[in-house]
């Protein structure tokens, strides 16, 4: 990641990329941690 | 020496910029999500409060596992719950909220219920709703089957199991200490469960214990309930619209035939005949064709569902105790429920050589619970060997259109009027 900001000239606009990623990463965690307390192992009924 | 010198004092504020930048995204990046999920979540809200009908009547999955939509449900006066496991998945046109979906008689019935639950989770619930359901009317209907094994299984259990549920449950101040004991010390023999939240773990052994160190981590865990709870219940909406917008709804709403007074019960029997004949081809023990086929070919893959079940189990399983936790938490939450057990499928039973006194004690638990607490149960027996009543694992259109009638005669304060059913 680093590597990739070091491409980037404008400071803002590296704020911006590395923020975006922050941003994807902690949603996904909050996400996956919430979902999980709406998610049960679904307890399939025999169906015939 | 000096270039080293400066060349280290260049790297370090390098450095320095680089830590700079990502602390700036990084509160960049928090106040976004917190924006974003704020958006989310008040969007999901409205659009399930302008989709509320048909969310309402929906009997989605996560709906059963939060409170949000359920209790938007218990502020309405035109909608009755009706809370049981998979008898209320499957099609059949007389089914409590298919029949009443068009509010024939004034109310629509929130349908809460999938494949596995039972008399504990349903107490889960209840307690969770705690002040919500305060006066208001619902109705639980209970399956013979839930008392046939020593006690719910793992997976039914866990299938159905909710976190906001449970550390609503326990932490209820409608509810007193003893009651929330019994509910913690039934909880614990579903261990796996419990890893879901550490603190609904301690929550449960702090409920067990009897001892200074445990009335400290009892207020401990309390207070993190609260504030866990907090973020459950801003979640739950989301998660309900997510599924809500995602799922293929199979409703078959159908408008009851009426007559001036109200529902036309003869018309309506007629019409679930003529619906009886068409998926069961009229067979002896009312089953749905693919299954009675099924019993017929003794098709090999399917005779574990054939097998008799202990009733011996019946007496001793701890689906007792789970069924008293249940009434006593509606009783101190001072709910009106009304009991619907379903009879057990007897005529099936005796093909496979059982006799009926095998299961007499389902009865008569049912009947003296009814006793000490004194709700309305009907137990329907005098139809156990009625094909018509019920088939296989589900109610029959005659069966559910008894339920229907009894549920409109209750939601109207009519029972006693139906007391012949």
């Amino acid at each position: 990641m680093h590597h990739f900001l070091s491409k980037i000239p404008n400071p803002r606009l590296k704020v911006a990329v590395l923020a975006a990623y922050y941003a994807i990463i902690i949603g996904a965690v909050i996400y996956v941690q919430l979902r999980a307390n709406f998610a049960s192992p679904a307890f399939i009924y025999q169906a015939f | 020496m000096g270039h080293a010198g400066e060349h280290s004092f260049g790297g370090s504020e390098v450095g320095e910029d680089v830590r700079r930048l990502s602390l700036i995204a990084a509160a960049v990046a928090l106040a976004i999500m917190g924006g974003v999920m704020l958006v989310a979540f008040a969007c999901a809200k409205r659009s399930l409060s302008s989709h509320f009908d048909q969310a309402a009547l929906a009997n989605l999955k996560t709906s059963g596992l939060g409170l949000e939509l359920q209790k938007a449900v218990l502020r309405r006066n035109d909608y009755l719950p009706v809370l049981g496991s998979c008898e209320m998945t499957f099609n059949v046109l007389e089914r409590i909220d298919n029949f009443f979906a068009s509010k024939p008689t004034g109310f629509r019935v929130e349908p809460v219920g999938q494949a596995g639950n039972t008399d504990l989770l349903i107490a889960q619930t209840c307690a969770a709703l705690g002040p919500a359901i305060r006066d208001k009317k619902l109705v639980v209907i209970i399956s013979p089957e839930w008392f046939f094994g020593r006690r719910a299984t793992d997976a039914e259990y866990a299938g159905n199991f909710s976190v906001e549920h449970a550390l609503a449950a326990l932490t209820s101040p409608s509810l007193d200490g003893e009651i929330k004991r019994r509910m913690a010390k039934r909880m614990a023999d579903y261990p796996r469960t419990l890893t879901k939240s550490p603190i609904l773990q301690e929550l449960v052994l702090a409920l067990q214990e009897d001892s200074p160190n445990s009335k400290i981590a009892l207020r401990t865990a309390t207070l993190c309930s609260a504030c866990y709870l907090g973020v459950l219940n801003f979640s739950d909406p989301l998660f309900t619209w997510l599924e809500f917008i995602t799922t293929s709804r199979r409703l078959r709403p159908i408008v009851p035939p009426m007559t001036a007074s109200g529902i036309d019960w003869e018309m309506a029997s007629a019409n679930g005949e003529q619906e009886f004949q068409k998926m069961t081809d009229g067979n002896p023990l009312g089953f749905p064709k693919r299954i009675w086929l099924k019993l017929v070919e003794k098709d090999q893959g399917m005779q574990g569902s054939f097998r008799m079940p202990r009733f011996t189990n019946i007496a001793t399983s701890k689906e007792w105790e789970d069924f008293n936790i249940m009434l006593e938490v509606l009783k101190q939450n001072r709910a009106q429920p009304l009991i619907l057990a379903m009879p057990v499928s007897g005529r099936f039973f005796a093909t496979l050589g059982a006799e009926r006194p095998a299961w007499g004690a389902y009865y008569s638990g049912l009947r003296d619970a009814a006793r000490n607490y004194g709700f309305p149960v009907y137990d329907f027996e005098a139809y156990e060997n009625d094909p018509r009543f019920r088939g296989f694992d589900n109610l029959n259109p005659e069966g559910w259109l008894h339920l229907d009638r009894l549920t409109d005669a209750f939601f109207h304060d009519r029972l006693s009027e139906e007391s012949t059913l």
